[in-house]
């Protein structure tokens, strides 16, 4: 039977193959295909927006309202800020099939492809210039975390591009839990523990996670002493270095 | 422990070759033959010959990746355990997945013996990348059309659509290749 020999022929494909369709890379590949997409559509949504409101005062003979789209948003939806939004969205078509298309492209409006709802927050893709602004320490609680739960007993949050990190640590106990809130997209962390110079490498591919909801990991880091501090790099899925941040522990008494 | 010690291992004759490439590979071993034969005896008796062929051929063998080198054996026995066992084609994901396949060369077809694997490849690598992961997720680690939409955050109904095109252009390709009147 034909369907047995194709099969056992797929059996002795080369080992490139078999190796490049791991589960983390095959997660990692269409995460990242997915987020181009959205950010394309959201680009040609800002874009048709401004063209919408300056084209009829063009041809009432006034001059073009004075709109004004977040920049956050620009930002967010074409790092490389080079890409137009029709440019993207040709781009972002001829990358996808046509029948999948439509589904994403519904998808992908509903979850933020209107502009005027376009939340600022979104430049959290965005790498901060200035390392202190990523060290910030706010309400304990992952206020805007939205995971659906609370954990009022974790301190330190640090947050890092769309990454946000908290730390719980206890006096007498060295091993400290690092609970990460992931944006959707995969990456690698680098953690390392000083002044022992641990070094933990936490990789998380794909979440299972539901539409809009940020997905929540947690790692137990060994050796905290109230001397410790540790330092956290983030790697996207694609490769792109997000940057480095550090967090304290607070040791509780 | 790294892929080279495990070789090592495997030409030292040392029987902790088998442990170590269980505790490495092993899940992966058995997620592929569950899947093919749809049974965790079938699975398990799979997994266990594969160490055993590895333990045999290695060496003179010298396997570039250790992984894909016992994903290649697991899978190959795992068809043939299918091939073999009744209780196994009345279960297995390899019925579906042997329906599929027949779409693509029709049974009569005078087609030549050897070469297929080698056009097969030669279509994958002109496929775009992530549909070339997609075939090989499905008929090489035989996972189901729902555990592929969960990976890939696509639908069910995308994901069997872009492996119907997929199979549609591999048939024209071995068409093309001599493979198919």
């Amino acid at each position: 039977m034909n369907g047995e020999r194709l099969l056992s022929a797929i059996g002795s494909i080369g080992d490139s193959f078999i190796n490049s369709a791991s589960e983390e890379n095959v997660c990692r590949i269409f995460r990242a295909r997915r987020f181009r997409l959205i950010r394309g559509l959201t680009a040609a949504a800002c874009a048709c927006a401004v063209i919408s409101f300056t084209i009829p005062a063009i041809i009432n003979g006034r001059p073009p309202v004075n709109v004004t789209v977040p920049e956050s948003s620009v930002e967010a939806s074409d790092s490389s800020a080079e890409a137009s939004g029709s440019a993207a969205v040709s781009e972002a078509l001829q990358e996808s099939e046509t029948t999948d298309v439509s589904a994403e492209i519904s998808e992908a409006a509903s979850q933020g492809g209107d502009p005027a709802s376009a939340d600022p927050q979104v430049s959290d893709e965005e790498p901060p210039s200035d390392m202190s602004e990523a060290f910030q320490v706010s309400d304990p609680t992952f206020g805007e975390v939205t995971s659906g739960e609370e954990y009022p007993e974790f301190t330190d949050e640090v947050r890092l591009g769309g990454w946000i990190f908290s730390l719980y640590s206890r006096e007498g106990d060295e091993n400290a839990v690092l609970k990460v809130n992931w944006p959707s997209q995969a990456g690698t962390l680098y953690i390392t523990v000083y002044p022992s110079e641990t070094e933990y490498i936490e990789y998380t591919p794909c979440f299972s996670q539901e539409e809009g909801k940020a997905a929540v990991t947690e790692h137990t880091i060994a050796g905290i002493t109230a001397e410790s501090y540790i330092t956290i790099t983030v790697v996207t899925g694609s490769g792109e270095t997000i940057g480095t941040v550090t967090v304290y522990p607070t040791i509780h008494r | 422990m790294e892929d080279s010690d495990i070789i090592g291992l495997y030409f030292d004759r040392d029987e902790r070759a088998i442990s170590e490439s269980d505790a490495k590979y092993g899940v992966l071993l058995r997620g592929i033959s569950k899947n093919l034969t749809g049974s965790p005896d079938g699975a398990e008796e799979c997994v266990s010959d594969t160490y055993l062929a590895a333990l045999n051929a290695i060496p003179p063998t010298v396997p570039q990746s250790l992984r894909a080198y016992l994903c290649r054996i697991v899978r190959n026995l795992s068809v043939t355990y299918f091939r073999k066992s009744a209780s196994a084609r009345r279960k297995a994901v390899t019925v579906p997945l042997t329906e599929e396949l027949s779409e693509i060369l029709p049974d009569r077809s005078e087609s030549p013996e050897t070469g297929l694997t080698e056009s097969i490849e030669r279509f994958l690598r002109e496929e775009r990348e992530d549909n070339r992961l997609l075939f090989i997720r499905r008929y090489f680690y035989g996972d189901s059309p729902e555990k592929l939409a969960g990976m890939t955050m696509m639908s069910v109904g995308q994901i069997n659509a872009r492996l119907f095109r997929l199979r549609k252009r591999l048939a024209k390709y071995l068409k093309e290749e001599g493979f198919a009147p």
